[in-house]
């Protein structure tokens, strides 16, 4: 819950968003982007009840795509809908699970490099976390944390509120504030 | 238990109970268009000059999101119309009162962009889409950066790295705009373009089925896969759009070309309608008489409307579904097969689309007419309407004629260049600034040999596609 208010701060955070103006990133390109910036093969980035893909099954319609030739859908939606919103969260976030759940099993992580997945958020530095939204802000967007970004994502990490979680649930916050914000899925 | 096996005789019967389905779909439950028409002439009645009315008729979207839903000047007019007591959604009544219901709410803003729908009007912006208003355009300033993202998104199908962009910013604004193009050039490449991207755009102009296709179970009635196939072959390496009618060879599954009929194979376990290509080298048409197209979209017609609508929406964008591109033809309809299209509720629109159908009438759909020619043939007995037919005002002699005076056609160019550019943009040209870029695009089609690619090129340039307030 704390994850998705912050990802939903983020959205309102992003500068300068008319409608009209943005490109919504469909299923097959957001797949691809997500992929790349969890570093994960696409075919394992999400399906429900771990059985259906949610990106050429379960969501595509919702996500912007349509699947002419399988289910005679011949035209996608023109704009995202309630669904769009909902099926957006669920991808990104089981897509970032998956990614932490193997960083945190290896000595060799890919994605969170910075954090000690094994650890609580307390016995996190916050130089440490500065790297990791620095990362991630690359990863997902291709460029630097803006400085308010920086210091509203760090107040995940705030010792004295959360301290005592794990540090998986901050990886999963941060993952989740970049990958559901509307610069990474508008463009 | 798994599935039970069903005789053949269930099968057909299957088979024809979903065909018969379809075909009551397409002819018999079809909504009142009968008023529309006439409608969408009766604006223009009021606002002559305006730019909304194109041949004296405006689009459907001055009124409609998508028909019949209303937008909201469409939602005013309607308020505005039901003041009057008698009035009573007749089209006399309609035809009575729109002048004096359009001039009620002249004054209002409906779609709350400041500017009121008189002020919209002689403009020539929509006064039921906020996007548009008048001096929309004008504010934009091309930005390299969202260019550079867009291209890498919508043709290679993912976001730039993180140095590739730094490299690009650290170029020149001159260097930059090479790179955009060098950007397009490879991503046109890509596997995401080429087998992802490109034949969607194809979906609406084929409308597969997988069900009776060539993976179909038990009947499989055309490989919809040829269609697909040829469309994104004409729309990479530079080659000429015009082909996607005038093509008159099949590419196949190795991405070779063929020439010349290819024949039905048998399909082990399945009972084989069509799956092959019948037609002889001068009756090919491209896309437009494939045998998934002829068909899925004739079926067992005796005058094909459907399969002439469906080139006609597809590939000169007029749907006549939606009023869009009526000629009415004298005389017409004649009602060759006694379908009832004389009646008054039809007859305006069936004015157009019947002569449209009659180059269509020799290719042969699901019903053979007693002879054992394959799905999608040409039959030489069934010539009795085709030199009857006509295209856009204009008297076509064949399909051949058909397809020459549809390739010249500003309709052509048009719907092209507005496919390209929606998936350019994300959306249907909508803004000021898309109309204006699209307005210019179009005609230059021809200077660019008709080649998508070079049409892609035009349009990375454009304020449209990386426009920023």
């Amino acid at each position: 819950m704390r994850a998705l208010l912050l990802g939903f701060f983020m959205l309102l955070m992003s500068p300068g968003l008319e409608a009209s103006e943005w490109i919504w990133k469909r299923s097959r390109i957001l797949e691809a982007d997500l992929a790349r910036a969890l570093a994960l093969p696409r075919e394992d980035l999400c399906h429900e009840l771990g059985l259906y893909s949610c990106f050429t099954g379960v969501h595509l319609f919702a996500l912007g795509g349509n699947d002419a030739v399988g289910r005679s859908q011949y035209t996608p939606l023109e704009q995202p809908t309630q669904l769009s919103a909902i099926a957006v969260e669920r991808v990104v976030s089981q897509a970032c699970l998956q990614r932490i759940a193997l960083d945190a099993e290896t000595s060799a992580p890919v994605v969170f490099t910075s954090l000690k997945l094994q650890q609580t958020i307390a016995e996190q530095s916050e130089t440490a976390v500065r790297a990791q939204i620095r990362s991630l802000s690359q990863r997902f967007l291709q460029r630097d944390p803006r400085a308010e970004e920086e210091q509203l994502l760090l107040h995940l990490a705030d010792p004295q509120r959360f301290g005592a979680l794990p540090a998986r649930d901050l990886a999963h916050g941060l993952c989740l504030a970049f990958g559901s914000q509307l610069e990474f899925l508008f463009f | 238990m798994g599935p039970i096996p069903l005789s053949l005789s269930h099968r057909k019967a299957s088979f024809f109970s979903r065909l018969s389905l379809g075909i009551f779909m397409l002819f018999g439950a079809s909504p009142e268009l009968w008023a529309i028409p006439a409608n969408t002439r009766l604006f223009c009645e009021s606002y002559p000059a305006t730019a909304l009315c194109r041949n004296g008729a405006t689009s459907c979207q001055s009124c409609h999101t998508a028909a019949p839903e209303l937008n909201s000047f469409g939602g005013d007019l309607q308020q505005s119309l039901r003041r009057y007591a008698d009035y009573d959604r007749s089209p006399a009544a309609f035809q009575k009162y729109l002048g004096s219901a359009l001039k009620a709410i002249e004054g209002k803003d409906s779609d709350g962009d400041t500017f009121g729908n008189r002020q919209e009007i002689d403009a020539g912006t929509a006064p039921g889409d906020p996007y548009q208003y008048p001096g929309a355009a004008g504010r934009l300033v091309y930005d390299n950066e969202r260019a550079w993202r867009r291209i890498h998104l919508l043709f290679c199908g993912e976001s730039p790295d993180l140095e590739a962009t730094r490299e690009q910013q650290a170029r020149s604004p001159q260097e930059q705009k090479a790179a955009l193009h060098q950007a397009l050039d490879a991503c046109l490449q890509s596997e995401f373009w080429q087998k992802q991207a490109l034949p969607h755009l194809a979906d609406e102009k084929i409308r597969p089925v997988k069900a009776v296709g060539i993976e179909g179970d038990p009947f499989v009635i055309g490989d919809f896969y040829y269609d697909y196939r040829l469309f994104s072959y004409v729309l990479s390496a530079d080659r000429d759009m015009r082909e996607l009618l005038t093509a008159q060879y099949h590419i196949d599954a190795q991405g070779q070309r063929v020439e010349g009929p290819i024949p039905d194979t048998p399909i082990k376990g399945k009972i084989v309608v069509g799956d092959g290509q019948p037609l002889a080298v001068e009756r090919r048409y491209g896309m437009i008489t494939t045998q998934w197209f002829l068909s899925s979209n004739t079926m067992f017609a005796e005058l094909p409307r459907n399969t002439a609508s469906q080139a006609y929406r597809a590939y000169l964008g007029l749907d006549i579904a939606k009023s869009e591109g009526l000629y009415p033809v004298s005389n017409e309809p004649r009602d060759v097969d006694h379908k009832g299209v004389q009646a008054e509720a039809c007859a305006f629109c069936h004015s157009t689309l019947d002569p449209l159908a009659y180059a269509f009438s020799p290719y042969l759909g699901l019903r053979s007419f007693g002879t054992r020619l394959p799905v999608g043939a040409y039959h030489p007995g069934r010539k009795q309407w085709e030199a009857d037919g006509w295209l856009m005002g204009e008297p076509v002699l064949d399909l051949g004629d058909w397809v020459q005076k549809a390739v010249d056609s500003d309709a052509f160019k048009l719907q092209l260049t507005r496919m390209l550019m929606s998936y350019a943009i994300g959306h249907k040209p909508q803004s000021l600034q898309e109309q204006k870029d699209l307005a210019r695009l179009w005609p230059t089609l021809p200077s660019l040999n008709f080649s998508a690619h070079r049409m892609l090129h035009a349009l990375i340039d454009t304020l449209s596609f990386a426009g920023r307030d």
